[in-house]
């Protein structure tokens, strides 16, 4: 491929950008079907408890319900474990999550549903529902969980400690240890070691769509879906197995969404919308207010998070030790997995020990948010980075450029990178006008702080159509975050050499498109992208046939170069050739299925400047710049608007968001008028940078950007409040009365 | 790091097993790779599992299967 592209670089306007600014677009509350019932869940006040009777007996008596369901309502076939796209779990903890069985393990852990003419009947009937508990004692944090008394959320959960079933009966679902060299050797070779604590508290993803789903189980059997989701098949797929149906009984119609984070790859209502339709024989709709969001979904993981290093005199790390204790919430499957493969991947460390708990607490059970896991680890590595800097006299950058992984460095979870960005994300940060612009001014500092995913590949298809007048209809199956409709098409635009405007690209249901993993990850540009490319190419092959025919010559003597076909001086445009299809053959249309390999991870890092009010602890980001090495920006505003999504939600993990919890569980700010996340009222534009290390493992060098971007600002920001308050901050967030505390405590040693 | 014989995922996760009883269990469910699971051959992620071929001087990796939010 040339390197001088047509299209990639460039920013066309997005194909569904009208639709988006008029309100056209179609979101799951938007869709209409006729007979549309409305439904209801009633939710547990109580953190654990045992369910010792559900009586729905005046909710069925209220006018206008039409059918009640509980947990008992799913077939009620022997557990097994299953695979739905995030790890092996129990079928009984998903079915559990959905609708308890037994125990309620959260406030908001849903009990029953109720469908009826409208919602108002549905919430009022619901409230009829008089539930029997028997109040448990609830543990909220992973250390108190780990405790050996700890009362249980699951009886039958047992740690799996270094790969082998130990048998013993805890919270801890998985303890797992990543060992290189030897550690202690390491920090014996070190002049400076620092050892800190850190403590991360439970966020949301803070995504503006409330969950949604409409859900017709028609009189044929097939079951019908329509719902807010980052993955149609992983929907498919898991309300199949929950309700016992093959998937083919199954289509999921993908609605434009509304934000996701992560937070909507996991199934809440389908399964439910599902079993009250069967009940009721007409479509039922659940719409999830945002308490119940809060309360009923996915937040990610709070953590305890212990980090030791060790460096020598001349700036060379030679021992990192940490210990990642993570809130999974009610079932296990906290993302303590990624958390450890991130927390030293920055830096080629020679000597490093990592120990990682999955740890179940009563709180909502967590879901992915935007490079799962790293951003916890990052807060405490890139605290410690900076204050071992700080000992060593040395500028941040250059201390962390003396040790940043480089492609060959070995990874403590055992592989060697292949070729990555780290060293040039931390040179443009050391280049760039704000890492070397004044600060001037009382209480402001300066932090810096840098971070990694790994993204994902998994499985994308897609075909494209060739229309008579030269446009494509290029059909795909992910989700639209982002403008990843365009950033696809456009792909496939400079394969065929057409402009970006004559692909039409189209996200398509469950039955019209082969299997696509999910919109996340920061897979899509890259996977659903690639297979547009190969396409694209199926295409031009065929075009190049088709031009051989009417040529009357061999289609290996047709070349095809940015929208040309040629041969023996013969030339025909795309759209020439796409009119006359019908005469050489028929249609055209490329098709491609792609489980690329060669994944390409990011570095991103973050330069933040602060003031911090001496009178109220409150921090103001005067300035702020991201900086990611995207591969190849195929759309650079599509890119820059990744940088800045999540550099501002990074920011607000830092500064605002948090679960507040009451000591018996429950959310004490589920509203967004209390948990607190920026608005544009709040914050400078955020500058950015991209830089380009071509991913060899995609047709155009593409590397995801969605995720990396959300894990150094909180290090950044801590690491700025210290040169502005001259005080370390281990807690997040870092709120007004946290910083006042650490200053006050500080004023009087 | 462990030497192993095998041209396969599959036939290393044989040969481990004859080297250190217990190890397919932990990889395999049912003859498997377990989902929670990746395979990487040579830092590089493999999506054909149990399937891939490996060279004579190949690194394997089985680390955790991650994707993301």
């Amino acid at each position: 491929m040339s390197e001088q592209y047509k299209i990639l670089g460039t920013r066309p306007i997005r194909h569904d950008g009208v639709d988006k600014v008029t309100g056209r677009a179609l979101y799951g509350a938007d869709f209409q079907i006729a007979g549309l019932l409305e439904a209801a869940i009633l939710r547990s006040p109580h953190a654990h408890a045992r369910i010792l009777k559900i009586d729905t007996r005046k909710a069925h008596a209220l006018p206008g319900v039409k059918a009640v369901v509980t947990a008992a309502d799913f077939p009620q076939s022997p557990d097994r474990i299953v695979d739905l796209g995030e790890g092996e779990t129990p079928l009984s903890y998903i079915r559990g999550n959905v609708l308890a069985s037994g125990k309620t393990l959260y406030k908001g852990h849903a009990v029953a549903a109720v469908a009826a003419v409208n919602v108002h009947v549905a919430q009022e009937a619901a409230s009829l529902i008089e539930v029997e508990y028997e109040e448990l004692p609830c543990v909220l944090t992973a250390p108190d969980a780990m405790r050996p008394d700890a009362p249980l959320l699951h009886a039958d959960l047992k740690t799996t400690e270094f790969g082998e079933q130990t048998g013993r009966a805890s919270n801890v679902a998985e303890h797992f240890r990543h060992l290189l060299g030897d550690v202690e050797k390491g920090f014996a070779d070190a002049d400076h070691v620092v050892e800190r604590e850190f403590h991360t508290a439970t966020v949301h993803q803070g995504y503006i769509e409330p969950h949604n789903a409409t859900v017709l189980w028609n009189q044929d059997g097939r079951v019908l879906v329509w719902t807010s989701t980052q993955g149609a098949f992983v929907v498919r797929d898991t309300v199949a197995c929950m309700l016992d149906l093959p998937v083919s009984q199954v289509r999921v119609t993908p609605m434009e969404i509304g934000g996701g984070f992560g937070g909507k790859i996991p199934v809440y209502l389908e399964p439910v919308a599902a079993l009250l339709s069967k009940k009721t024989g007409r479509p039922v709709r659940i719409v999830m207010t945002r308490q119940e969001v809060f309360e009923g979904t996915g937040p990610t993981p709070g953590s305890f998070i212990r980090v030791k290093m060790g460096v020598r005199g001349d700036g060379r790390m030679v021992a990192a030790q940490a210990h990642l204790a993570y809130e999974a919430g009610a079932y296990p499957g906290a993302m303590v997995g990624p958390g450890g493969m991130c927390v030293f991947a920055a830096y080629d460390i020679g000597n490093v020990v990592i120990d990682g708990f999955d740890v179940v607490v009563n709180k909502p059970s967590t879901a992915a948010y935007r490079a799962p896991g790293a951003t916890n680890a990052a807060f405490a590595t890139e605290s410690v980075v900076d204050e071992l800097a700080e000992i060593l006299g040395m500028d941040p950058i250059e201390f962390r450029l003396k040790n940043a992984a480089r492609e060959g460095t070995r990874r403590a979870d055992g592989p060697k990178f292949p070729r990555i960005g780290c060293v040039e994300v931390l040179e443009a940060i050391k280049a760039h006008p704000h890492y070397s612009a004044p600060l001037e001014g009382p209480h402001r500092g300066r932090g810096v702080a840098i971070g990694f995913w790994f993204n994902a590949g998994l499985q994308s298809s897609c075909t494209i159509s060739v229309n008579a007048d030269g446009s494509v209809v290029l059909v795909e199956g992910s989700t639209d975050i982002g403008g990843t409709r365009t950033s696809i098409a456009m792909q496939a635009a400079e394969v065929l050499g057409i402009p970006a405007e004559k692909v039409q690209p189209s996200v398509a249901d469950t039955d019209s498109v082969g299997y696509t993993a999910v919109t996340g990850g920061s897979r899509t540009t890259f996977a659903t992208g690639f297979a547009a490319c190969e396409a694209a190419n199926d295409v031009i092959r065929q075009m190049k046939e088709r031009a051989a025919r009417l040529w009357q010559t061999g289609a290996g003597s047709v070349e095809a170069d940015a929208g040309v076909f040629r041969s023996n001086g013969n030339s025909l445009s795309f759209a020439e050739l796409a009119a006359r299809l019908g005469e050489t053959g028929g249609p055209v249309i490329g098709r491609a299925a792609v489980h690329p390999r060669a994944v390409g991870g990011s570095f991103s890092g973050c330069i933040a400047d602060v003031e911090v009010d001496q009178e109220t602890g409150k921090v103001s980001i005067l300035r702020f710049t991201s900086i990611q090495d995207a591969g190849k920006a195929i759309h650079p505003s599509y890119v820059e608007g990744q940088m800045q999504g999540g550099s501002v939600q990074g920011i607000g993990w830092a500064l605002n968001e948090e679960y507040y919890m009451s000591d018996r569980g429950a959310m004490m700010n589920s509203s967004l008028l209390d948990y607190r996340m920026p608005t544009s009222l709040d914050l400078p534009m955020i500058d950015t940078h991209i830089v380009e290390v071509p991913n060899p493992g995609h047709p155009f060098g593409v590397r995801g950007v969605g995720e990396a971007n959300i894990v150094p600002p909180p290090a950044a920001i801590a690491n700025a409040i210290y040169r502005a308050a001259g005080v370390r901050l281990n807690r997040l967030p870092m709120k007004p009365m946290a910083v006042m505390q650490a200053i006050w405590s500080a004023r009087k040693a | 790091m462990v030497e192993v014989e095998g041209t396969t995922v599959r036939e290393i996760i044989d040969s481990l097993e004859k080297q250190h009883s217990g190890m397919a269990e932990r990889l395999l469910d049912q003859g498997r790779l377990r989902p929670n699971i990746s395979v990487a051959i040579d830092g590089v992620v493999t999506p054909f599992g149990l399937l891939e071929e490996v060279e004579p001087q190949s690194e394997i990796h089985f680390v955790h299967a991650i994707a993301g939010g």
